[in-house]
């Protein structure tokens, strides 16, 4: 039998991975050459990305159409305000239970919501979301309705305002490469294979042994513990937070949903690529209001319906570059 | 006089090509069978005809007019409907509502549910069933009695017999001729090679999307077909 | 205790205003295959357009359908036509992306034009009068809106099953190939769906405008309601919505008798419950 192996690795991605080495000092650099505003617009899109990289798990691989994400990025923030703020547990365990308990929370709620399929099981994940903030909202504990603010003695625990967004910008950059990684190696082994398998025809690849349901409760299982993880390292660096803000479909969903559409569903690459491009948009169009939503709506559909593949999709088509080597290559 | 015609028709399925230039003719008053095996193009090749298929322009003519690519609704108003394959009733609609939805394309003509009821009886007291309560014979009555209310100049038939009891098969074939016989040309798919000699006028056989042997049916070797349709 | 009996006569009849909401939307499923996440926001632009007719021209806002209808008809239609259309066939994921930024540049069109301001229809009179039975007392308003309800449900299932349009519609929503080949426009077909499920929008969009006060951002609890209202209801039956509707409406009215805060957490947690109570989910393999 002739010897044959599966290679992913082209010759450029040797180049590929310098650059990656290259790019992760230079940000864990930040703080020693950026201000204040770097560092909480580089957590910001760090928070961003992480989401957009396992939306895109949900979504583009796996076919869970999620609408209701912001729930764990709720729980998340919630969380570390009651454990950090409130009880004093310290920061880094309290950020981890905080993604900790939006991952367990995600199994009942998956478990009730992928009775639902395909379109339905959106607007369901987004009357969970509902559900949570209004039995947040409910909570006098949790400041009710108008939310609570992080004690100013324990942020000033972590250092002076400098010092703290220092601090979470370099967990902010923990987060995202722990998402990239999961993202990455996940697709790479037979479970990647498995997902693609669910998302292209759920039927014929629950018939050949690939439990649909498991699969689908794991995905949804680590997006939302990194939600969770998200919301617990952005609100802090807000300091504040209440349920319409926690609980925010356009800001955690609808934005991180034109990321993944925008750079190119289905491709690793395309959460990076429309992180930047919607960062660049909102501070190009930060002056014009409800329009600057408009026209993200507007350039979401065209891209849709004349670019499915998203801009990521576009230069792959042209390049067949991958920067995460995912494709499969049979060589003997 | 020629009615209906593909000249070197190139036809695709999904990405794979199905057809390839392949020319057939049918004549006014006449039955032509297709034949084939499986995946020869034989369903594809109606498709393109029906306006199912996207095709070039030139590639199929109806009456001296161009209407390759045509979309399904305008090849239907021009007079030809189809019967498809598998029947595909609209399942939530009763036996007369299938029918009424026959004159969708809106020509004008003698078929009505009076007369389709004239040609099937049976079907008379199953008015108000629902497509998916018919037995299989049953159900390709209504799907002819549906194309039929078309007022059709051309009836394109998919996989006559596939899936129902030889009786039934019997009692719609005799119904071809009285067709015929009212000015209605047909283009049959049929998988049975002696039962397809036997109801046309003329077949094409098909085999990988090319035709590779016709001729007048009653002029034709069943041996002669029978290796063609094998391709040996 | 008549209290309570006032809560939930209340709740019913607002349960056929969440039917209507409901009949929209799975009508649009219904044919189209396609959940228009955008359903809410429409209802919200019915609910504006009635707003500015009332205003502009100073008519009752009873009057104000006059303006309403057609132009709800006229801008489902053209967003079927023009959009969605573009949609049907593919796999879930780009009519569900699709509507929903539809659905963004909606709310954020009707922030820009209107601001976040609460607006209310005033039907006048009619709004505080009400009918004495006993200790209990039911507003005439409700009457009407819960018998309007009944009666454009009633109106849905005679075009459904009583005219050639319906026909056409459960047709192609049987099977959108095959009506095609029968000479159905299909495109056309769904564009006319779309056009009627946004009269009926705009109907309940004027109904419910007077009920409560709405602004640019309340599309999203229409469109869940909406939802929760197809889910308990089960889909495919008119009046099936209907029990939806009236379930949504008397759990909602139950919740905010207990506490006033709970009326919408009371409505999605009934939605919860009946979703684990069906043990099989609901619409599988659809």
């Amino acid at each position: 039998m002739p010897n044959y192996k599966i290679e992913r690795n082209e010759k450029y991605h040797t180049g590929v991975l310098i650059g990656f080495g290259v790019l992760l000092v230079f940000l864990v650099l930040l703080p020693f050459w950026g201000d204040k505003s770097t560092m909480r617009l580089a957590t910001e899109m760090a928070g961003y990305l992480a989401l957009a990289v396992m939306w895109n798990l949900l979504a583009g691989y796996a076919g869970v159409m999620s609408i209701g994400q912001q729930a764990f990025v709720g729980v998340g923030g919630y969380t570390v305000f009651t454990l950090a703020g409130l009880w004093g547990v310290p920061l880094i365990p309290s950020i981890l239970l905080a993604g900790l308990v939006a991952g367990l929370l995600a199994i009942p709620v998956g478990l009730i919501l992928f009775r639902l399929n395909g379109a339905y099981f959106a607007i369901g994940s987004w009357v969970m979301a509902e559900i949570f903030l209004l039995l947040t909202a409910q909570s006098d504990y949790l400041g009710a309705g108008s939310g609570m603010s992080f004690p100013t003695a324990v942020a000033k625990s972590f250092g002076n305002s400098t010092e703290r967004a220092a601090l979470f910008w370099w967990i902010a950059l923990a987060i995202v490469i722990a998402a990239l990684l999961i993202a990455y190696l996940w697709l790479r082994s037979s479970r990647g294979l498995a997902l693609t398998a669910m998302r292209d025809d759920e039927v014929a690849a629950s018939g050949l042994g690939v439990n649909v349901m498991r699969n689908k409760l794991q995905v949804f299982l680590v997006a939302s513990a990194v939600a969770g993880l998200v919301g617990a390292i952005l609100f802090l660096g807000k300091l504040r937070i209440s349920p319409t803000s926690a609980y925010d479909v356009n800001e955690w969903t609808a934005n991180i949903i034109f990321i993944v559409v925008i750079g190119g569903l289905g491709r690793l690459e395309g959460a990076v690529v429309g992180t930047i491009i919607f960062f660049l948009l909102r501070g190009f169009l930060a002056d014009f209001g409800s329009y600057y939503l408009i026209i993200l709506g507007l350039i979401a559909i065209i891209t849709m319906l004349k670019m499915p593949q998203g801009v990521w999709g576009l230069i792959y088509d042209k390049t067949q570059i991958e920067l995460f080597p995912l494709k499969r290559k049979i060589v003997s | 006089m020629t009615l209906l015609q593909t000249h070197n028709l190139d036809a695709y399925y999904l990405d794979f090509q199905a057809l390839y230039g392949v020319s057939i003719s049918l004549d006014a008053g006449q039955i032509v069978a297709i034949i084939g095996p499986n995946g020869a193009g034989k369903t594809t090749l109606l498709r393109s005809l029906a306006g199912w298929v996207p095709v070039e322009r030139g590639c199929v003519t109806f009456d001296d007019e161009s209407i390759g690519g045509f979309a399904a609704e305008k090849v239907v108003a021009l007079g030809i409907a189809s019967v498809p394959e598998g029947r595909r009733l609209f399942h939530s609609l009763s036996v007369e509502e299938n029918l009424l939805m026959g004159q969708e394309s809106n020509r004008s003509g003698d078929w009505s549910t009076d007369t389709v009821f004239d040609l099937f009886p049976v079907l008379q007291g199953l008015r108000k069933r629902r497509g998916s309560d018919l037995s299989g014979g049953e159900q390709q009555m209504v799907a002819i009695g549906r194309a039929l209310m078309a007022n059709p100049k051309v009836l394109l038939f998919d996989e006559l017999s596939l899936g129902l009891a030889p009786t039934i098969v019997g009692d719609i074939c005799r119904t071809l001729p009285v067709l015929r016989d009212k000015g209605v040309s047909m283009i049959v798919v049929e998988q049975d090679v002696r039962r397809a000699l036997d109801l046309s006028d003329y077949v094409y056989c098909i085999l990988e999307g090319k035709i590779n042997l016709e001729g007048e049916s009653n002029e034709l070797a069943f041996d002669d077909v029978a290796n063609a349709f094998f391709g040996v | 205790m008549s209290e309570l009996v006032n809560t939930i006569i209340q709740g019913i009849l607002i349960g056929g205003l969440y039917a209507l909401f409901a009949a929209g939307l799975s009508l649009v499923f219904g044919v189209m295959r396609v959940v228009n996440l955008a359903h809410g926001d429409l209802i919200v632009t019915g609910s504006f357009l009635a707003f500015t007719a009332t205003s502009i021209l100073g008519i009752h806002a009873a009057l104000s359908v006059v303006f309403v209808l057609p132009l709800m008809a006229l801008l489902g239609y053209s967003i079927q036509r023009a959009i969605l259309n573009r949609t049907v066939g593919t796999n879930v994921l780009p009519p569900l992306l699709v509507t929903f930024g539809i659905a963004i540049i909606l709310q954020n069109g009707l922030l820009q034009i209107f601001t976040a301001d609460d607006r209310k229809l005033d039907f006048g009179n009619i709004e505080i009068a009400s009918m004495q039975i006993g200790n209990i007392s039911i507003g005439w308003y409700s009457i009407l809106v819960f018998v309007c309800a009944i009666a454009i449900i009633a109106g849905l299932q005679f075009i459904s099953y009583k005219t050639r349009i319906g026909r056409v519609l459960r047709a192609t929503a049987d099977d959108p190939e095959v009506a095609q080949v029968m000479g159905v426009d299909t495109r056309h077909t769904f564009s006319v769906a779309m056009a009627i499920a946004m009269v009926v929008c705009g109907i309940s969009a004027v109904l419910f405008a007077a009920w409560t006060s709405f602004t640019p951002l309340s599309g999203p609890s229409r469109l869940l309601i909406a939802f929760e209202v197809v889910v308990i209801g089960g889909l495919g039956s008119i009046w099936g919505t209907l029990i939806g509707g009236l379930t949504l409406g008397v759990a909602q009215a139950f919740g905010g008798y207990l506490n006033p805060a709970w009326q919408m957490l009371a409505g999605h947690i009934a939605f919860i419950i009946i979703l684990v109570l069906r043990p099989a989910g609901i619409f599988k393999g659809r």
